[in-house]
């Protein structure tokens, strides 16, 4: 039996590979900051899904909490799986903030860069030894980051997520020794609580992203945790160091 | 799931409210709640303590395991806490008071001391000093073949406060059982059961 470590997984798309991988038959480690009651209805969807699962409390900015985060991974694989290693890690944890360039401050700037590119640095590094050979990880940038989602106001989000991408490059080439495939993933616009839950807060600017959309519609969080967890199983043992978009051809 | 919506919203509005008086900031899940209430025997009358009930998620367990068997005395410090409680389990004494001064507490309801203290303070938030008298408190409550139960995150075991709570909880009890951690509690959570208490004389 496979086990994924899942970061930001009390919604969204790290919810929706959670229960995704945990369908196929993967034990899953999924971690939360602040939204318990989401950790608990990713549990009860995993546990309806006959899977397994543990919910582990973790601040991707908090770098300190890596080392006792790590302790706290040992332990619950060993107890609930009888096992000393994982097999794939999602870097999904993140937030987004929105800011024109000329208006991003430098603390907004200094946050996104801890959550979204200093954290999967240094919990990825810190996680190795527990990593099994053979494994996968995955993360989750953004099409922020590409040319084809630019839009004004993500200079420091899609910076931060353009870092990842490359990072994603690096791990791939220096993980390759020990087959561990790396990718990411570069979801467009989805239903998500992302920026303080925008698309629930302003509804009216969801057409005008789909219209954008050359299938359609927004992206919802199983478009994108599905391919995460395709991603990381067999079918993919072929693909590593590559950006994948998932966006439903946005800009196309 | 759905139905313990509504005490986790409570309990979050009055966490917001006054954050160091409700620390452990949601009810903790049923397989956590049946770790710490183990210790409510099956049979005759024991006089079972609950220290901070708060939304009640130990409550339950403990009425059930005791069947209306023996007394189950509750001491909660946030009145709307215990006036909910009271009103959902006619069969608790609910108390509004201190957990420092369960000696005088249970002289009033004619108790002499406990055979089962079971406790859902938040013992990372105290200052030493609270965490202290609390313990006063127990142990000078505790029958001397009782047994005293707490829980703690298992995330937050290695930080000063749930050291010290370990430490000090080794010094006051001959003897001091950690249990298995419960993962399925969200954050994981493990029991601390604790019997013989050592009583300094006064």
């Amino acid at each position: 039996m496979n086990i994924a470590i899942v970061t930001g997984a009390s919604s969204g798309i790290g919810q929706s590979t959670a229960v995704q991988l945990a369908r196929r038959g993967t034990g899953v480690i999924l971690t939360y900051h602040g939204n318990e009651a989401g950790a608990r209805d990713t549990l009860a969807l995993i546990d309806k899904a006959g899977g397994t699962a543990v919910a582990l409390p973790l601040d991707v900015g908090d770098t300190d909490a890596f080392a006792p985060f790590r302790e706290s991974v040992a332990a619950a694989l060993s107890d609930t799986w009888a096992r000393d290693t994982f097999d794939f890690l999602v870097n999904n944890a993140g937030f987004g903030r929105m800011a024109l360039f000329e208006d991003t401050t430098e603390g907004m700037f200094d946050t996104l860069m801890r959550v979204l590119l200093k954290g999967p640095y240094f919990l990825t590094q810190t996680l190795l030894p527990l990593l099994a050979d053979g494994g996968a990880i995955v993360n989750t940038t953004s099409n922020a980051a590409l040319r084809s989602g630019l839009e004004p106001g993500y200079s420091a989000y899609g910076t931060m997520k353009g870092g990842l991408v490359v990072l994603t490059r690096y791990l791939a080439k220096e993980l390759s020794t020990r087959g561990i495939r790396v990718n990411s993933v570069s979801p467009g616009s989805t239903r998500t609580r992302i920026a303080d839950n925008a698309f629930e807060r302003f509804p009216e600017v969801i057409p005008g992203l789909a219209a954008k959309t050359a299938l359609g519609r927004i992206g919802e969080p199983d478009d994108i945790g599905m391919v995460v967890a395709t991603l990381l199983s067999e079918d993919c043992r072929w693909i590593t160091a590559q950006d994948i978009e998932v966006s439903g051809g946005y800009n196309l | 799931m759905t139905t313990l919506a509504p005490e986790r919203g409570a309990f979050l509005h009055e966490f917001l409210r006054d954050p160091f008086t409700v620390a452990a900031v949601t009810p903790s899940g049923r397989s956590l709640s049946e770790a710490v209430t183990m210790t409510v025997p099956g049979a005759g009358e024991p006089l079972v303590v609950e220290l901070g009930p708060g939304t009640g998620a130990f409550t339950a367990a403990i009425q059930a395991r005791l069947a209306g068997r023996g007394r189950h005395l509750a001491i909660e410090l946030n009145a709307r806490f215990a006036g909910r409680l009271a009103a959902r389990y006619p069969g608790v004494d609910v108390t509004v008071a201190d957990a420092r001064d369960l000696r005088d507490i249970l002289a009033q309801h004619g108790h002499r001391r406990a055979d089962v203290i079971v406790s859902g303070l938040p013992w990372a938030a105290f200052a030493p000093g609270r965490q202290d008298d609390l313990l006063d408190a127990v142990t000078g409550s505790l029958a001397p073949d009782g047994s005293f139960t707490t829980f703690a995150y298992t995330h937050t075991r290695w930080a000063p406060p749930a050291r010290r709570l370990r430490r000090t909880l080794r010094a006051r009890f001959e003897e001091v059982v950690r249990s298995r951690t419960v993962w399925a509690n969200v954050p994981p959570a493990f029991v601390y059961y604790c019997r013989r208490p050592v009583v300094v004389q006064p």
